[in-house]
């Protein structure tokens, strides 16, 4: 063999070893995006990442235990459930039915985000036989008093943020991408947050929130995670504790139910009335 | 002791330079530690189980830590649209501010309404909020006539008629145990902030938050103030009394060795200084050089060339007995306030007292080292010519200046029924600090500087949605609007009932008002409004419910005036809710402020009653006769119950510096009269008959008794100067107080002496004096 033709025949090998190699390995990460070194595109890159490998979900909706701890180790214990539509042309709306304490047991906020502009919401007052009509400018207001505020409740839409990879770092023992998150939207209560990205499953393990005065303020952490459907991962346990005021607040988390054929009807104000009884 | 300590100087150099160094350094290490050097927070004046002070703990622990400071804007137009954009501005630069919370003005008040898309919102009322821009003359218009049409916002933030005068109300932080210097940061920072807005002619900042950075700023003033000028001034009498810097020097090193080390370890048991405790430096320094004088005095006296090793023994014998008694009256003068349930009264005490003692072994151990090493053989100068001559003039002298006196004594004791405690913290302040000032231009414009929180617990399964309680509550703040000293009120009751007239309209809601839903209908009205973005409810309502907050506003009461209106409070609030098992508890930083009052009268009780008592035992004893000795007590408490009667006539209220006048004064006093007693006592064994020993005492022991005190008044003097009122009437009257104890010393007791001499020892031939305060030649 001519030593020219030899050394093309073994290079074109080796290429198609590479080659196939680099196949396989891409297709095994497949699901694993690459990080741009530019640290907002990264950031954007991470959010996108995390919209994606939550989307189709369809609904869901879960039983939430909340209890309220004061600086002083008094807990006042909140009950309600919590259902969820994913809605693809626009974007989620979700359903709070309070159950206890007595005296807000029976009303129901209802919430439909857009993203485009501020999410409408809805409140169910069942004693007056009223339901009204609530604005959102609200959303740094304490949600029924815990450490939760509105704005932490709506569910998160990827445009209503900017994103900035900060770093890589462990909490909890997981790998996580770091990201600062800043709202774009107006009257939020943050100036900031920090949010650690579990590397596997893209679901965000600690949010530290900053106030518009860039002081820490309130922390939040997601435990207790168990995977729905072979792909959507939940927190059965959030804990957000006020840095400044010493006070925090739990939500406990019944097993989630998904896919159980909610539809938008069942996110109306008229339907709200039907879900109290 | 002298001999001992002049036989070994190397012993107690090195051990005096020892005790000196370690204090030394536990003062800058505490100045340059973190810890803050003063610290005047609220916690630090009680106990930590006073039922007050735990009362407002648990107050904070429901509602926050948290209070309401006033900034009142004069400006030309409260209403023009450029100062509204200003006022925007400055409220949120305000609202950034580090321990600021919120802050409530013309721009950033909320109320509830529904918008034109049938929207419920709690929203600012003055439309541009936030946005930079100027309001249209169409939106001040509608702005102007949705505050007067509002009366939830009349008197607290603006008065109706009234264009000129504005208020914001600051909600700041009140951490009661954190007493680093925020406090201050803050109030320069807000008047800052407002005196760069360009619409403000002027303001005013009052709150309590005010006065304690006042009262912190006042406490580092003086500490450095008092310890430089009393420095001086001791050194500067010390130099006119004794004509020798060696002797100057000597003073010098007594009072470092008893005020380093006491204040060492004040340091090392981490206690800051607060304006009781600033006092101390100052108080130690004039008092330490009072013995220290006397052995000085006559220590040149009993020299005539002689080094100073020798005659120490013989000058130790002859003064230790009364040295040691003054030193222990003094001492215990100020274990008394130990006695105190006021923190900072307690410390000055103790630690006072243990500076008095290094001071009295400092006086008989360093300073005849020190004399010895710096005089040799040499001479001490002589008496200055005026006082020797003076102290020469015999009885017939002191009959009339005695008389004149007592009577100028009793004229001032006609103030005793005057005297009483009263604590008014805005008069506290010097006019150039500002705050009096500021305080006075808040009441002039109509609004009310003082919030007075009134916490509601109601029992357990009722709450404030209850309609029994809440028809109580309503019917209680109705009558709290109407008591004469209350100006305002701020309550949940507006703000729910906001709400209510946004959702069902103000016709129906006038149908049907607050009071006539039922429980369920309450508790959906008051989540309607903290859905809707009303996070004011917060400061008014916990989650629970089981507790509410009223505000009262009142004008700045002092501690008598606002323990009466709580009486009043308390009593409209069991007639509200008799039958009804819910507490109230009227609480805040004015209120345990005045809560002080009661302990500052038990001190100066007690302190008094425990100097005196000892004194009724100690003055016989000392003098071999009751009578003497009775005379000698009467002659120290009319000084000091005419102080007090001055202070009545003046309009001097006991307060939480006054009240440490009479066991201070008291303990002070006695010491002259202990050493004149002594050595009468003395002259009499030596067989003098009783009028020439009472000659031969005054002279002997007018000289060093005139200039201890002219030192200790300087001393005490020097707190006129400081910015803190209850400081500088301190200094003031206890100065009064001891001069008149000298002049009773050195008149009325001789008068008083004179009239007991019996008639058999007045023909007696005198044996030779010991010379001990006799004038002597000079160098």
């Amino acid at each position: 063999m001519n030593r020219p033709e030899s050394v093309r025949s073994v290079l074109l090998s080796v290429l198609s070893v590479l080659t196939a190699i680099t196949v396989l390995a891409a297709a095994e990460t497949a699901d694993a995006p690459t990080i741009p070194v530019d640290a907002a595109a990264a950031g954007r890159r991470i959010a996108e990442e995390m919209k994606r490998r939550d989307a189709g979900f369809g609904d869901s909706l879960s039983e939430a235990t909340m209890v309220l701890i004061d600086r002083a180790g008094g807990e006042v214990r909140r009950q309600f459930r919590f259902s969820i539509l994913e809605d693809v042309a626009d974007a989620p709306r979700s359903l709070i039915v309070f159950r206890e304490p007595r005296d807000i047991a029976g009303t129901a906020l209802l919430a439909h985000a857009h993203r485009d502009r501020d999410e409408d919401q809805w409140l169910h007052l069942p004693a007056l036989r009223r339901t009204k009509r609530i604005a959102v400018r609200g959303r740094t207001g304490a949600f029924v008093g815990s450490e939760f505020s509105y704005e932490d409740l709506v569910p998160w839409a990827l445009e209503r943020w900017t994103y900035v990879h900060r770093r890589d770092e462990a909490f909890d023992g997981r790998p996580c991408h770091v990201v600062e998150m800043r709202p774009v939207y107006a009257d939020s209560g943050y100036r900031r947050q920090e949010a650690w990205i579990d590397q596997e499953r893209f679901q965000p393990v600690r949010i530290d929130s900053f106030d518009l005065q860039d002081r820490p303020l309130k922390s939040l952490r997601l435990d207790d995670w168990k995977r729905y459907l072979d792909r959507h991962w939940r927190p059965q346990r959030l804990r957000m504790s006020n840095a400044q005021s010493g006070a925090a607040t739990t939500i406990d988390l019944s097993p989630y139910v998904f896919r159980s054929g909610l539809t938008a009807a069942d996110f109306t104000d008229a339907a709200m009335a039907r879900a109290v009884r | 002791m002298p001999s001992w300590s002049i036989r070994h100087p190397l012993i107690v150099l090195l051990a005096w330079c020892t005790l000196v160094a370690a204090g030394g350094v536990a003062v800058v290490r505490q100045i340059t530690g973190a810890r803050p050097a003063i610290d005047n927070s609220v916690a630090v004046w009680f106990m930590r189980d006073d039922p007050g002070l735990v009362s407002y703990r648990d107050f904070n622990r429901a509602f926050g830590e948290r209070e309401w400071s006033l900034l009142l804007l004069t400006t030309d137009d409260i209403l023009a649209p450029e100062f509204l954009q200003q006022l925007d501005a400055l409220s949120d630069d305000l609202g950034r501010l580090p321990d600021v919370s919120k802050v409530v003005s013309l721009t950033t008040v909320r109320d509830s309404e529904t918008g034109a898309d049938d929207e419920l919102a709690y929203t600012a009322v003055y439309r541009p909020h936030g946005s930079g821009r100027r309001a249209t003359a169409e939106e001040v218009t509608a702005f102007a006539a949705r505050i007067a049409a509002t009366p939830m916002f009349h008197g607290s933030l603006f008065r109706p008629g009234d264009r000129q005068h504005t208020v914001l109300l600051i909600q700041n932080a009140n951490r009661l145990d954190d007493a680093g210097p925020w406090r201050i940061a803050l109030v320069d920072d807000v008047h800052r902030l407002a005196a760069a807005c360009p619409g403000v002619r002027s303001h005013a900042l009052a709150g309590t938050t005010v006065i304690n950075a006042e009262l912190n700023r006042a406490s580092l003033r003086d500490v450095l103030v008092f310890y430089a000028l009393v420095t001086a001034l001791v050194a500067l009498v010390a130099w006119f009394s004794l004509r020798s810097w060696r002797d100057v020097i000597v003073i010098l090193a007594v009072v470092t060795a008893c005020l380093l080390p006491t204040m060492g370890a004040i340091s090392a048991c981490g206690l800051a200084f607060n304006m009781v405790t600033v006092m101390l430096p100052t108080i130690l320094i004039a008092l330490s050089v009072a013995d220290l004088m006397h052995f000085i005095h006559a220590i040149h006296c009993e020299r005539a060339g002689e080094r100073v090793a020798v005659v120490a023994p013989r000058c130790w014998r002859a003064l230790r007995l009364p040295s040691t008694l003054t030193c222990l009256t003094t001492i215990v003068g100020f274990l008394m306030l130990a006695m105190s349930t006021v923190g900072p009264v307690f410390q000055l005490g103790v630690f006072t007292a243990v500076g008095l003692a290094l001071a009295w072994l400092a006086t008989y151990t360093l300073a005849p080292v020190a004399l010895d090493a710096l005089w040799g053989r040499r001479l001490a100068p002589a008496l200055p010519p005026v006082l020797a001559g003076w102290l020469q003039r015999g009885t017939r002298r002191v009959r009339v200046p005695a008389l004149a006196i007592v009577v100028l004594s009793l004229v001032a004791m006609a103030g005793l029924s005057r005297v009483h405690t009263d604590t008014d913290y805005s008069r506290f302040f010097r006019s150039w600090t500002g705050v009096a000032r500021a305080y006075d231009d808040i009441a002039a414009a109509g609004f009310f500087q003082s919030p007075l929180a009134l916490s509601v617990r109601f029992p357990a399964g009722s709450g404030w949605t209850d309609p029994a309680e809440f028809r109580r509550l309503v019917a209680f703040e109705a009558e709290l609007r109407a008591l004469p000293a209350v100006g305002k009120v701020l309550t949940a009751t507006d703000l729910v009932e906001r709400a209510w007239i946004s959702l069902a309209g103000a016709e129906a809601a006038r149908r049907q008002p607050l009071t006539a839903l039922d429980r369920r209908q309450l508790d959906e009205v008051v989540f309607l409004g903290e859905l809707s973005g009303n996070d004011d409810l917060r400061d008014f309502l916990t989650p629970d419910r089981q507790r509410c907050q009223v505000v009262a506003l009142t004008a700045y009461l002092s501690s008598r005036a606002l323990l009466a209106l709580r009486s009043d409070i308390e009593a409209l609030f069991a007639r509200c809710f008799a039958g009804s098992p819910a507490q109230l508890d009227v609480t805040g930083t004015t209120v345990l402020w005045a809560n002080m009052d009661s302990h500052i009268t038990r001190t100066q009780t007690f302190s008094i009653a425990g100097m005196v008592l000892p004194l009724l035992v100690l003055f016989p004893i000392v003098a071999r006769s009751l009578a003497v000795g009775l005379i000698a007590a009467l002659v120290n408490l009319l000084p000091l119950a005419c102080t007090f009667g001055l202070m009545g006539l003046c309009g001097v209220r006991i307060n939480i510096a006054t009240t440490l006048i009479g066991a201070i004064a008291l303990g002070i006093v006695v010491d002259d009269t202990i050493h004149f007693l002594g050595r009468f006592r003395s002259e009499r064994a030596a067989g003098r008959s009783w009028q020439d020993a009472i000659d031969a005492t005054r002279l002997a022991i007018g000289a060093s008794a005139v200039r201890t005190t002219a030192i200790v008044v300087g001393g005490f003097a020097t707190m006129a100067v400081s910015s803190f009122r209850p400081t500088a009437e301190f200094g003031i009257f206890i100065s009064y107080a001891l001069l008149l104890g000298l002049a009773f010393d050195l008149y009325v007791l001789p008068a008083a002496l004179a009239l007991l001499a019996p008639r058999r020892d007045r023909a007696r031939v005198a044996a030779p004096l010991v010379r001990t305060g006799a004038v002597h030649e000079s160098t």
